[in-house]
């Protein structure tokens, strides 16, 4: 993985996620609108095969940036909840 | 969240997950689908070819034969220290020497490493006639399946919506929704209606169209999917379904490491 930042002011960034797709951005950006403090998340893929993903986040009090860090820490509670769930149910 | 396991096999894993987003169900369906990493052939050299079929259709047999993985000892060609080149963490060779008149199935592959086998040992790649041989070495590397379809571990991966029917009182048992349902998920006993099995139910709503009383309601439960899964066997269902989680952990790992590098 690999990033690059487009444009980025206190409240709004634009980040450009190489070789990432639907599967990450779609639940990050969920989480994310599940911030109050974020005002506005939404991805774009222009092309499916020839461009990369364009995530744009607008927040409020908060650096976009940290946002997307803690949407990231809250996708992996997520998963290793669901990880660790599965894990016991299978196991009985 | 909460997680009802249905049915659980080497090759199959059915469930019900409760009370998670839409988009977390679909990340894990999109993972499991294209994002596991698998072991499958990806270079075949091929030394002797005398059987009816061109080296390429033969390679191509090759690539799709389903070899049990195993992620400890093997990492991406693009992450090896090697650089993709090909070394011994990265890669590894299975043999095929055979002669006429027999069909040369999977089995016949000879593995280099014990752990990494084909995972079904009955798959027939060609029928040599009598003095027809065919000598390969094939090389095989992991990958994910969003680069092609032989790295793709769960080979059948969806979900659809909780099912809730409910029959109200001033049903008069007619029974023609039992016979419009197509997957029989409606019985009458004892002149009242009753459903068998609601996991069975497809949402198609036939019984709710036919019903001139309007007795019979179906609905999608929010937030609550039956998921399915198939594998090729390359990894048990259990284990591809935690590889699955692991592998959207790791992402959104890396994801706030170079974050924090940009701050």
């Amino acid at each position: 993985m690999k990033l690059k930042v487009i444009d980025k002011t206190d409240t709004e960034v634009r980040i450009e996620i190489v070789d990432e797709s639907h599967t990450l951005l779609n639940s990050l950006k969920t989480l994310l609108l599940s911030d109050p403090r974020v005002e506005l998340a939404t991805y774009h893929i222009e092309h499916p095969t020839i461009t990369e993903p364009i995530l744009f986040v607008k927040t409020k009090d908060v650096d976009p940036i940290v946002a997307i860090k803690e949407a990231s820490d809250k996708l992996v509670e997520v998963f290793e909840e669901f990880k660790n769930l599965f894990n016991d149910k299978a196991s009985m | 969240m909460d997680i009802d396991i249905i049915e659980l096999s080497d090759t199959k894993a059915r469930f019900v997950l409760n009370d998670v987003e839409p988009a977390i169900a679909n990340g894990l369906r999109r993972v499991i689908l294209a994002e596991v990493p698998t072991m499958a052939i990806d270079y075949v050299n091929i030394y002797d070819n005398t059987s009816v079929l061109f080296d390429e259709q033969i390679a191509l047999r090759m690539g799709l034969i389903p070899l049990i993985t195993d992620l400890e000892s093997y990492v991406l060609p693009e992450d090896c220290d090697c650089g993709g080149e090909g070394c011994t963490r990265c890669q590894l060779s299975l043999n095929l020497s055979a002669e006429g008149s027999k069909i040369i199935y999977s089995g016949d592959l000879l593995s280099s490493d014990p752990k990494v086998t084909v995972a079904d040992e009955k798959i027939p790649i060609i029928d040599l006639r009598e003095r027809q041989t065919l000598v390969l070495e094939a090389v095989a590397k992991l990958g994910i399946g969003r680069k092609h379809a032989k790295w793709q571990a769960g080979v059948g991966c969806g979900y659809k919506n909780m099912p809730v029917i409910t029959i109200k009182e001033d049903c008069d048992s007619c029974g023609r929704c039992v016979d419009e349902c197509p997957r029989n998920v409606l019985v009458i006993n004892n002149d009242k209606l009753e459903v068998t099995d609601p996991l069975k139910c497809n949402l198609c709503k036939l019984c709710m169209g036919i019903c001139d009383i309007d007795a019979i309601n179906v609905i999608e439960k929010p937030n609550s999917y039956i998921f399915n899964i198939e594998t090729d066997g390359s990894y048990p269902a259990k284990e591809l379904v935690i590889q699955g989680a692991d592998t959207i952990i790791l992402k959104a790992g890396q994801l706030k490491e170079i974050l924090s590098e940009i701050e």
